[in-house]
């Protein structure tokens, strides 16, 4: 009966819960807001690591990476003509396509059947997530076009040329007709970006490169894998600032009117959401929470 | 505390995970395995205690990334209007 009684509760945690992650989600404000914090949770905690500080923090977010990717594998997601594609299975298509890079380097590109399984459901991730953006699109009031399109034409200086790249790595991915196409031009991407990372100085290195560099607390990841635009969010913290900041600053109008007098742009709108979300996470219920789960001495 | 409940807390509140990975997390909190919740659960905590300690640091990285990447500002020809302008 007690069983019973604690599964219920889980449950009706688990849906109260999904209904305010889901209300954040549906709030452009609070998205904004939501992407700016996790970015600059990382951009700190990077900080933090390199001084030693977050070592500890740093070895459990290898762990949690781990856990979520294991936690998120075998989810359905639904693809641009319905069909279902597993995000486990891109992470795995991600090591696959690091194996072929270091093949590549020593001048053997590496072609099989199973790769080319992989392949196929990263290009399905890749085509899933340029639908994300589309939706996001149209849902915005006076912003029928795809917001990636308009996103990369805005002259907001070297972000732009970074989102491009990351752009047309979708866009040649969902284009590729075979496997080996797909595999040859994420390995040039790959190596390229690489070699862009590796130089540090390069005059072609652009802001939101550095940015996104900067933001990745864990650089071992292999940059082939985040060329998998699918998994990007799970190995670069905070991507999605790029799009949200880019709805935001074209919805300002909006959410300016609706905080006249007290907010004036969207940094402000911005800095006041992650102002609540900071009060959420100083809560006695959170506090509670994660009294649940004792830290590691040097955590 | 049971720790799935515990840990369905500290998803909602964690300021490293997207919303949609979030959303779902929390539709497998169910099926996670005791080690995976210990897992998931002890790194949440470290997040939260983090930010708590770093908070001004986080407020600070926020704005200077904010200010860095420029908010975009619409085009000329490009504004967005909302209503009919008439009082």
């Amino acid at each position: 009966m007690e069983k019973i009684a604690q599964e219920e509760e889980l449950r009706r945690h688990i849906e109260e819960a999904m209904k305010h992650v889901a209300a954040r989600e549906g709030d452009l404000p609070n998205q904004t807001a939501d992407a700016a914090g996790e970015v600059g949770l990382v951009r700190e905690l990077w900080s933090a690591t390199k001084e030693r500080r977050g070592k500890m923090l740093g070895a459990l977010w290898k762990d949690a990476k781990a856990v979520i990717a294991g936690g998120l594998a075998g989810i359905p997601l639904v693809g641009e003509a319905g069909t279902l594609a597993n995000l486990g299975k891109v992470v795995k298509a991600g090591k696959d396509v690091v194996g072929v890079e270091k093949a590549a380097r020593g001048g053997v590109l590496v072609r099989n059947v199973a790769m080319a399984e992989s392949l196929k459901d990263a290009t399905k991730i890749i085509r899933q997530r340029k639908e994300a953006w589309k939706t996001l699109g149209k849902s915005v009031m006076g912003v029928p076009e795809n917001p990636v399109n308009r996103f990369l034409k805005h002259p907001i200086g070297s972000v732009v040329e970074a989102g491009k790249s990351y752009y047309d790595v979708g866009k040649k991915a969902v284009t590729a007709k075979t496997a080996d196409e797909l595999a040859a031009f994420v390995v040039a991407r790959g190596v390229a970006a690489k070699k862009s990372i590796d130089a540090g100085k390069n005059i072609g290195l652009v802001v939101a490169h550095k940015v996104l560099r900067e933001i990745d607390p864990f650089p071992d990841v292999p940059t082939a894998l985040v060329s998998i635009a699918g998994a990007a969010d799970l190995v670069i913290p905070g991507v999605n600032i790029l799009p949200a900041l880019w709805q935001l600053g074209h919805s300002s109008a909006q959410y300016t009117k609706e905080y006249v007098g007290m907010l004036g742009d969207v940094k402000d709108v911005v800095m006041g959401r992650l102002n609540k979300k900071l009060t959420g996470i100083k809560s006695p219920e959170a506090a509670r929470s994660a009294a649940a789960f004792p830290l590691p001495a040097s955590a | 505390m049971d720790k799935k409940v515990a840990l369905v807390t500290l998803i909602e509140n964690s300021f490293v995970l997207p919303n949609e990975v979030k959303l779902e997390l929390l539709g497998r909190v169910e099926g996670l395995s005791d080690t995976d919740v210990e897992k998931l659960g002890t790194f949440l905590a470290a997040e939260r205690q983090f930010v708590l300690d770093h908070e001004k640091g986080v407020r600070d990285s926020v704005a200077e990334i904010l200010q860095m990447l420029d908010t975009p500002k619409p085009e000329p020809g490009d504004a967005v209007y909302v209503g009919t302008g008439r009082p």
